[in-house]
């Protein structure tokens, strides 16, 4: 792979050697902005909150913070989720 | 098969890569998305200077506005972690917003107010803020710099944890640590906060809690609490 993409390059070694350079450097670029934060998700350590799911959709509609009791005595457990990680 | 070895060398290369961009650059994007909080609170404090006469007593205060989405409403300091370590708060606990800082649990307390302001932050990642959440004893303060006042919480000893240890380890379907009153921290209601995040360091399988009870409540024209001096 990597011998053909050598010989595909156009121009003696130094002027292939840069162009190399620019695509390991492109390639790094794409995995930093788009592979690894969609892949991010996918693994454990984001995790940081009790019970996600029901957290967020304790919220209202537009994420408006739901109505509280007098007080404000709320109980974010009523969230459905879980505590972030 | 010479091909394959080089798939094999850009698949581990790759996944290298990803090891740094986890624990590298993830802290890198927390840091500026924090400038970035920092400068929309600078904003929001001067709108209120601006509106609002100061010396205001405490218990004149107007009650504190709701908070709205994508909007930090505060930035929180804790002595413990040491003093170059802060943090903003923003609404909201899901991934989105823990990428910006610290997240607030949406439905729960509000700074300062009754029942149980609930606040999650990655442990490892993003600059990790609640790296040090297991390092907090009883009696440590977290203070909070909102928009208008600056608020204390004292940690305390839950009473399910014997000993003086003040963090609590538990499931993540324990969802219970963020009622208004805790039944693992406390029996009576009150001003309270809950401080969650995960453990293991990279693992999610067991979440960490801190809880703590308002001490104070001052404005910001105040001046620091002496929490945060010296």
């Amino acid at each position: 792979m990597y011998g053909w993409i050598w010989r595909t390059l156009p121009g003696n070694a130094w002027v292939k050697l840069l162009i190399s350079l620019l695509l390991v450097l492109a390639t790094v670029y794409a995995l930093f902005t788009w592979v690894f934060p969609w892949a991010e998700p996918l693994l454990p350590f984001s995790d940081v909150t009790v019970d996600q799911e029901n957290v967020t959709s304790t919220t209202g509609p537009g994420g408006a913070p739901r109505p509280t009791g007098a007080g404000g005595a709320t109980s974010p457990a009523a969230l459905p989720g879980g505590l972030p990680g | 098969m010479r091909g394959l070895g080089e798939v094999f060398i850009t698949l581990g290369v790759v996944i290298l890569l990803f090891v740094v961009y986890q624990l590298y650059w993830t802290g890198v994007l927390a840091d500026r998305a924090r400038a970035d909080e920092m400068h929309k609170l600078d904003e929001a404090r001067k709108r209120i200077v601006a509106t609002k006469p100061k010396d205001v007593p405490v218990a004149q205060m107007p009650a504190q506005a709701p908070y709205h989405d994508d909007e930090p409403f505060g930035t929180m300091y804790v002595p413990r972690f040491g003093s170059n370590w802060y943090k903003t708060i923003r609404p909201g606990v899901t991934p989105k917003e823990l990428q910006r800082g610290l997240g607030w649990y949406k439905g729960s307390a509000q700074a300062g107010e009754d029942g149980n302001f609930a606040i999650a932050g990655h442990r490892k990642t993003y600059g990790d803020p609640f790296l040090n959440v297991p390092k907090l004893q009883v009696g440590d303060k977290i203070v909070i710099e909102g928009i208008s006042e600056w608020f204390v919480y004292t940690i305390d000893k839950p009473v399910s944890l014997s000993g003086d240890k003040a963090v609590l380890k538990t499931i993540p379907e324990d969802v219970h640590v963020l009622d208004a009153v805790p039944e693992k921290a406390y029996k009576t209601p009150g001003k309270y906060i809950t401080l969650t995040t995960c453990e293991p360091e990279f693992g999610s399988t067991h979440r960490l809690i801190v809880w703590g009870h308002l001490e104070s409540r001052t404005p910001l024209a105040a001046g620091k609490p002496a929490a945060l001096q010296g």
